[in-house]
């Protein structure tokens, strides 16, 4: 069922919440992106008939402006709350939308945001997708792990 | 001047929920949570919409517009709910609940201003002139 969400699903999704969230900055999203720079991550995890989570990552330089925008503030003048805020609600309606594509019912947490990158975690198995943006010449990557549900899990070790 | 509740856990999102309504000549107060939003309820004089977040800690959007909902004196407040939840049977728990509007995330000032027209919530346009339509019963 997971398999039925696409790149090309995330990529719209997270295309039309740069678009209404960040369109001040002048600059379109495009999907495409192979710079480093893979300095925070913003996490909401899913649980229910679909488990899983949810992660947007990108520069630091990338969050700084998409909290400049949200705050319509100076980025000189943003902290490191307004930044992590900035990129949990960005991760909370791009991964919003997403389970909205998922098997239903399941619950949605609320957004975290953590310094680095998910590929960092030596644990974290690999994603079921990602896709890769640039923006304003820095990056932003959507990745989306599945689990097991609970269901599943206990299937496995009957 | 209309008044209006915003409550979000986010503090950017309530920012951009400020400055668009703002923009539409409101006067806003935020909350950042449920039981935030109750205090301002109960502190400010009457609001004519508030603007609910499903997802918070603690008390949830959809707790908090039961809530108010069950409050006789907050009936003829407007409430839309301004969430990433978009399945039918959410929207479908939301109005039950007592929500008049549901706004889906991301969206547009242009989204904000329609959903405040269905609702019959008075602001100003860009030239002055003040909009309404119809009501919220």
């Amino acid at each position: 069922m997971a398999t039925l969400l696409t790149a090309d699903m995330i990529s719209e999704i997270t295309l039309e919440t740069w678009e209404a969230i960040l369109a001040e900055a002048g600059s379109r999203l495009s999907p495409k992106a192979s710079r480093p720079g893979e300095e925070i991550t913003g996490y909401v995890d899913i649980a229910g008939a679909w488990r899983g989570n949810i992660g947007l990552t990108c520069s630091l330089a990338a969050a700084k402006h998409a909290a400049s925008i949200m705050f319509d503030m100076d980025e000189s003048e943003l902290g490191q709350s307004e930044i992590n805020d900035a990129i949990g609600e960005l991760v909370n309606i791009v991964g919003g939308n997403i389970k909205a594509l998922l098997p239903a019912p399941a619950e949605m947490s609320i957004p975290h945001v953590i310094e680095g990158s998910p590929v960092d975690d030596p644990d974290r198995p690999p994603p079921l997708r990602e896709v890769r943006f640039e923006w304003l010449d820095e990056l932003v990557i959507v990745r989306v792990w599945m689990m097991p549900t609970d269901e599943e899990s206990s299937d496995e070790d009957a | 001047m209309t008044r209006a509740l915003v409550v979000d856990d986010s503090r950017a999102m309530r920012s951009i929920l400020t400055r668009i309504l703002s923009s539409l000549g409101m006067e806003v107060v935020e909350a950042e949570d449920g039981q935030s939003a109750l205090a301002k309820l109960q502190q400010f004089p009457p609001f004519d919409v508030a603007l609910v977040d499903w997802h918070m800690p603690g008390m949830t959007g959809l707790e908090l517009i039961s809530d108010m909902h069950r409050q006789p004196k907050w009936r003829s407040m407007a409430i839309m709910m301004v969430t990433t939840e978009s399945d039918q049977s959410q929207i479908v728990r939301a109005l039950n609940a007592g929500a008049h509007e549901y706004l889906v995330k991301p969206f547009t000032a242009d989204a904000v201003a329609e959903k405040l027209l269905l609702l019959g919530v008075k602001f100003s346009k860009g030239n002055g002139s003040e909009s309404t339509m119809g009501g919220n019963n």
